[in-house]
């Protein structure tokens, strides 16, 4: 099994994914540097939360236009999975790797708390497939534009395709998130952009150990 | 030539910082705002002087970089040189 991280200047959660990776995989991930332009043959690229480039502009955008992106492009291309945490789903979106928009939260404050995450039936993906449907998580989040967006039609799209991966309970719902989305797959379910951090409920210190499940099933899935 | 870029959020779009700038301007007794929206201005001085060229370089830029078109549309307006 072998993992990357995606790092930009900004990203602050790049040692946590590390971590949390290596606990699961006993294998140190590879860090992959923005300017870098190829990318080796890995099982998963983690693109981790923070704030690349200052969230100027928009979050997301000047990191979606790095050197890196050409390679994370082809990595996609070829099937391999990528998960794009918090920051890291702004950029998967800004990429077009996902599809939708991540807007400034309802209430315009920046949201730090533990939430509930309510699994969805999805397409076949090696994320939350472990997981069953209806089954109810715990993971934090930390962000001040979480709120996804999507036109009607997208949004119904992504429901009638399964490409719901998490959502708030719809009472939780913490940011104004269009039909309580919390996470979203791609149409082929390889790549994950999910505002919560699992990589920060991965030992009983954090409180809830969600993270490092959900971890552990994402790596059983991708080894098959 | 300069060129001034206007983006805001498309029509449908959620705008809570516009919310919550008119609800302020409406606590200071200026509460006969119907609509107000609030976007971002890029300008630049591009250095060519064939119009057709800028607004071609301009709307480039905004494909590819300043504008998201889930949730902005963007104006583009080229100013002629003093």
């Amino acid at each position: 099994m072998r993992t990357g991280i995606l790092v930009f200047p900004g990203s602050n959660c790049d040692r946590d994914v590390m971590v949390a990776l290596q606990m699961s995989t006993k294998k140190k991930p590879l860090k992959i540097w923005h300017k870098d332009t190829e990318i080796p043959n890995l099982d998963l690229i983690v693109i981790p939360g923070g704030f690349s480039f200052g969230d100027y502009l928009r979050c997301g955008c000047i990191a979606a236009k790095s050197p890196i992106i050409n390679a994370l492009k082809d990595h996609s291309s070829r099937g391999g999975a990528i998960l794009g945490i918090c920051n890291g789903f702004q950029i998967l979106i800004e990429t077009k790797l996902l599809p939708g928009a991540l807007l400034t939260n309802l209430n315009l404050k920046f949201l730090c708390k533990e939430v509930s995450l309510i699994t969805q039936n999805t397409l076949n993906n090696p994320f939350t497939s472990g997981l069953k449907p209806g089954l109810k998580i715990k993971l934090p989040i930390a962000h001040n534009e979480g709120n996804y967006f999507a036109s009607s039609e997208l949004l119904k799209k992504l429901e009638d395709n399964g490409q719901i991966a998490f959502k708030y309970p719809s009472s939780e719902n913490p940011n104004g998130s269009k039909n309580d989305i919390a996470a979203v797959l791609s149409e082929n379910g390889r790549v994950l952009g999910m505002m919560p951090h699992p990589e920060r409920s991965v030992n009983k210190f954090h409180g809830s150990r969600d993270g490092k499940m959900f971890f552990e099933l994402l790596l059983d899935k991708l080894l098959g | 030539m300069n060129v001034i870029i206007n983006i805001f959020p498309k029509k449908d779009v959620l705008n809570p910082e516009a919310e919550a700038v008119k609800k302020s301007l409406s606590n200071l007794g200026f509460d006969n705002i119907d609509k107000l929206s609030l976007g971002k201005q890029i300008t630049m001085k591009i250095n060519e002087k064939n119009k057709k060229i800028v607004q071609k370089l301009a709307y480039d830029m905004c494909e590819k970089l300043l504008v998201n078109s889930v949730i902005e549309d963007y104006k583009i307006t080229i100013l002629r040189e003093n």
